[in-house]
């Protein structure tokens, strides 16, 4: 079953190979800092290259994985959180004509959501705390580490032939507080209660942005 | 008058003697050098004067940035650079750099400690000195030596030499430089390149940059290397390297030249005696001229040619060249090998737990061992096999390994014959605000166009029988689909690669357009290509050239996009065409790279322009 974790990982770092995708993540809050997160991975941008991939055994010496074991590896994924303390209803959903898969959770606390994501992780040490959820009275956070980007940093420039900088990755937080204040580019909705930051996998590449951070009125 | 006539035609002739390297550039290099390059400062200062070159900015940086660091010395720095004779240094003629191996040493030692040196004529020895004295100053006396008709300084692994004529700076291992020194500098004549006339026609072609190869020293050294580098196989197939060759004369060379509108090298290679027969009978081979049926006039941007002979080749390996053939195949099994032992020796670290982060250095260490030990014993195991597993894969596809040399004639012309577009749907996301005025994510659908080049590539097929084989295998296997007009498609999405066999023609191409209504119809373009193109591709043993300009202009906006768009923007400001050729005539074997320029103006001059515009825009330095 650990196996089934390793392979979408490897899943994962075979859609990096092609470059061009979309990564989206939409986080609902609640008033006490609970709430509900997705994930979404688009690689429909690179679907002909994809299926020309999957058809294969490996590409450049990373086993490619079968629709079966990705979906193995899902299932486990929703195994694994749906025994940590603080998450529920885990779930997932794979579109396997256009390259899309969707996780889901509700979670009871920022602390939980943070838990789970390192358990997913657990293999991988080196991706520990790569994303840091934070909730309090005021405001609410979401950081990407910044040392552990640095320790992703020498596959980036072999990517970069692949197009990665290209990539995109979206943040939509909703929340039950009204939202004052939000850091870098992200837009604040007119009702206050959401906001849509978009910013592509360069500027994560070169440390800009790292933290979504927003403060409650 | 007579006095004036004379003092010119000498001037004149002085000129001329001094374009290519002198005798006495020459006289400083041993025999039996293999690899030499003169630099030809007026050959290339006739088309470009040093007040052009000195009047770019990032020149005047560079010598600015030397000035500070000189510090003292920068008024010496000052006057070499503007008249580097006032020091004795004629720049004018050629310098020399050479490499020498001494082959008596074992290959370590010879391939470690190569002789490299440059040779430079000098107006007067003793205005060079005075540079020196001025440079070194108190340290002139301590460290030059004077001997029997020249000075030399060593510096450890670099020393330099100099007489009232010649200056050479040699570099190499400390232990041999003063003796390479004195070898170079007390060299006879019938001990330096000037006694054989070959490499010394070779190294003094006309040209900017000329390297003179001398091919029978070359090979003695290559001979030592790979025996050693091939190890076993070269003992089991009893493979002798110059058994095989035999360059008992000549030399080859390559000129490099900065032309007006184009940067070109020519070279003239020495086909060796025992060779000869092969190649001159491969020399007359021509691609198909059955392929210009599917080639239209104008409408070729780039292709590619090579004109061999299979079958000439396989009688070749069967006789004179079976020994090469052998340690080859050797060889090629050996590597194939250790690639597939590698990948397992991986897979099996990974299961004893190398990359685990709990795994201490001395754990590792011992999986290091384990896996060595296993891999020793997977690599024989593998060796033992492979000839089996070789014929078992080409069963697999209806093939031995004496049909399959039979099913090409050897032929290959690739041609890129335009773009086409390729529609690309997509699911992306819009972020709109919904109703309650809050952000949510809409899965819409999108498509764009992108523009690929077109290409048609044909082969000459020999057994279409055997290719028959192998394609029924390939759609057995579903790499292949066949349709009913006769194509076999590969399946990759929206590219359109397919196959067809016409006649014993076979063609490979992505233009749909092409293959259902020309090539499977067997109709011929309504005007075939002519011109400059039809010459590259079909009068060559091989050709290459690509049509900068054309190409460019047909992508379009999409050349300006995309990771490549700074380079693709460069080259179209910049250059023209690229053209390759290589023709074997007589003894020879001719070969030509030429890289077109925009502007007919000097082609050093538009590097230069490109360079210092470059230099400009990234660093801002004016002075």
């Amino acid at each position: 079953m650990q196996k089934s974790l390793i392979l979408i990982l490897i899943c994962l770092s075979t859609f990096f190979l092609t470059g061009c995708f979309e990564l989206l993540e939409v986080v609902n809050l609640n008033e006490t800092g609970g709430g509900s997160a997705k994930i979404v991975l688009n690689m429909s941008r690179s679907k002909a290259i994809v299926k020309e991939y999957m058809q294969r055994d490996s590409v450049q010496g990373v086993k490619v994985p079968t629709p079966k074991s990705i979906i193995d590896g899902l299932e486990y994924a929703k195994v694994l959180l749906q025994k940590e303390d603080g998450i529920h209803n885990a779930d997932y959903s794979l579109d396997l004509e256009n390259y899309i898969a969707t996780f889901t959770a509700d979670f009871d606390s920022v602390q939980a959501l943070n838990s789970a994501y390192n358990v997913l992780l657990q293999k991988k040490p080196v991706l520990k705390d790569l994303f840091v959820y934070e909730f309090e009275e005021g405001g609410f956070s979401r950081t990407i580490n910044e040392t552990v980007l640095g320790k992703l940093a020498p596959y980036y420039t072999m990517l970069t032939l692949y197009g990665i900088q290209d990539a995109k990755f979206t943040t939509i937080v909703r929340s039950e507080k009204v939202v004052e204040e939000a850091s870098g580019n992200s837009r604040i909705s007119t009702s206050g209660k959401s906001l849509v930051e978009v910013k592509n996998i360069k500027q994560l590449i070169d440390k800009q942005s790292t933290q979504l951070k927003l403060i409650f009125r | 008058m007579k006095k004036v006539v004379l003092f010119l035609v000498c001037f004149a002739l002085s000129l001329s003697v001094f374009a290519q390297p002198a005798d006495r550039t020459l006289s400083k290099i041993p025999l039996n050098t293999p690899i030499m390059v003169s630099f030809n400062f007026s050959h290339f200062l006739s088309k470009v004067s040093t007040e052009q070159i000195k009047s770019y900015e990032m020149v005047q940086y560079g010598f600015s940035a030397m000035k500070k660091s000189a510090g003292k010395d920068s008024t010496i720095l000052n006057k070499l650079y503007s008249k580097p004779k006032a020091y004795g240094l004629e720049v004018l003629p050629s310098a020399v750099l050479f490499v020498s191996y001494d082959t008596t040493l074992s290959t370590r030692k010879m391939i470690s400690s190569p002789l490299v040196g440059l040779s430079v004529p000098l107006s007067s020895g003793k205005k060079f000195e005075k540079l020196l004295i001025q440079t070194m100053k108190e340290k002139y006396l301590d460290f030059v030596e004077k001997r029997d008709g020249y000075k030399v300084y060593v510096n450890r692994d670099f020393g330099i030499a100099w007489d009232k004529k010649n200056l050479v700076l040699i570099g190499g291992s400390k232990k041999t430089i003063d003796r390479d020194i004195t070898k170079v500098m007390t060299l006879p004549a019938s001990g330096s390149v000037l006694s054989n006339l070959d490499v010394k026609k070779a190294i003094t072609h006309k040209g900017d940059i000329c390297s003179g190869i001398d091919v029978k020293p070359l090979m003695e050294i290559f001979q030592k290397v790979m025996k050693e580098e091939m190890g076993k196989s070269t003992e089991k197939s009893s493979f002798n390297f110059l058994d095989f060759y035999d360059y008992s004369g000549g030399a080859s060379f390559g000129v490099f030249d900065f032309a007006n509108g184009a940067i070109e090298l020519k070279s003239e290679s020495v086909i060796d005696a025992k060779q000869k027969e092969f190649i001159t009978k491969m020399a007359k081979e021509t691609v198909n001229n059955k392929f210009l049926n599917y080639l239209p006039d104008g409408g070729v941007y780039g292709g590619l040619s090579v004109a061999s002979n299979v079958s000439i080749m396989k009688e070749y390996f069967d006789t004179e060249g079976k020994g090469v053939y052998d340690s080859i195949m050797v060889y090629a099994k050996k590597e194939g090998v250790k690639k597939l032992v590698k990948k397992d020796s991986a897979i099996l670290a990974l299961k004893e737990g190398y990359w685990d982060d709990s795994t201490t250095w001395d754990q590792r260490k011992a999986i290091d061992e384990k896996v060595e030990k296993k891999s020793e014993e997977l690599f024989e195991e593998n060796l033992a096999k492979m000839d089996e597993k070789v014929d078992s894969t080409l069963a697999e596809y209806g093939l031995t390994l004496d049909n399959a040399w039979g099913i090409f004639k050897g032929d290959l012309l690739v041609a890129m014959t335009g773009t086409k577009e390729i529609i690309d749907t997509f699911k992306t996301y819009d972020y709109i605000e919904n109703e309650e005025g809050e952000y949510e994510y809409l899965e819409v659908e999108k498509t764009k166009l992108q523009k690929i080049p077109a290409f048609r590539s044909f082969m000459t097929l020999t057994n279409k029988t055997v290719f028959q084989t192998v394609l029924d295998s390939l759609v057995s296997k579903k790499k292949l689909v066949k349709s009913d007009d006769g194509q076999y498609k590969l399946d990759v999405p929206q590219l359109n690669l397919s196959l067809a066999v016409k006649g014993n023609v076979l063609c490979f191409s992505n233009d749909v357009e092409f293959m259902e209504n020309y090539f499977l119809k067997g109709r011929k373009v309504e005007a075939a290509l002519t011109g400059e193109a039809k010459d590259l591709l079909f009068n060559y043993n091989s050709s290459m050239f690509i049509d900068i300009a054309s190409i460019t202009d047909l992508l379009g906006e999409d050349a300006k996009k995309g990771p490549m768009a700074m380079f693709t923007e460069m080259a179209n400001n910049n250059f023209s065409k690229i053209i390759m050729t290589s023709k074997v005539t007589g003894e020879k074997s001719y070969g030509v790279f030429k890289l077109g320029m925009k502007s007919e103006r000097n082609s050093f001059l538009q590097l230069m322009d490109l360079a210092n515009e470059t230099f400009l825009k990234f660093s801002g330095k004016r002075f």
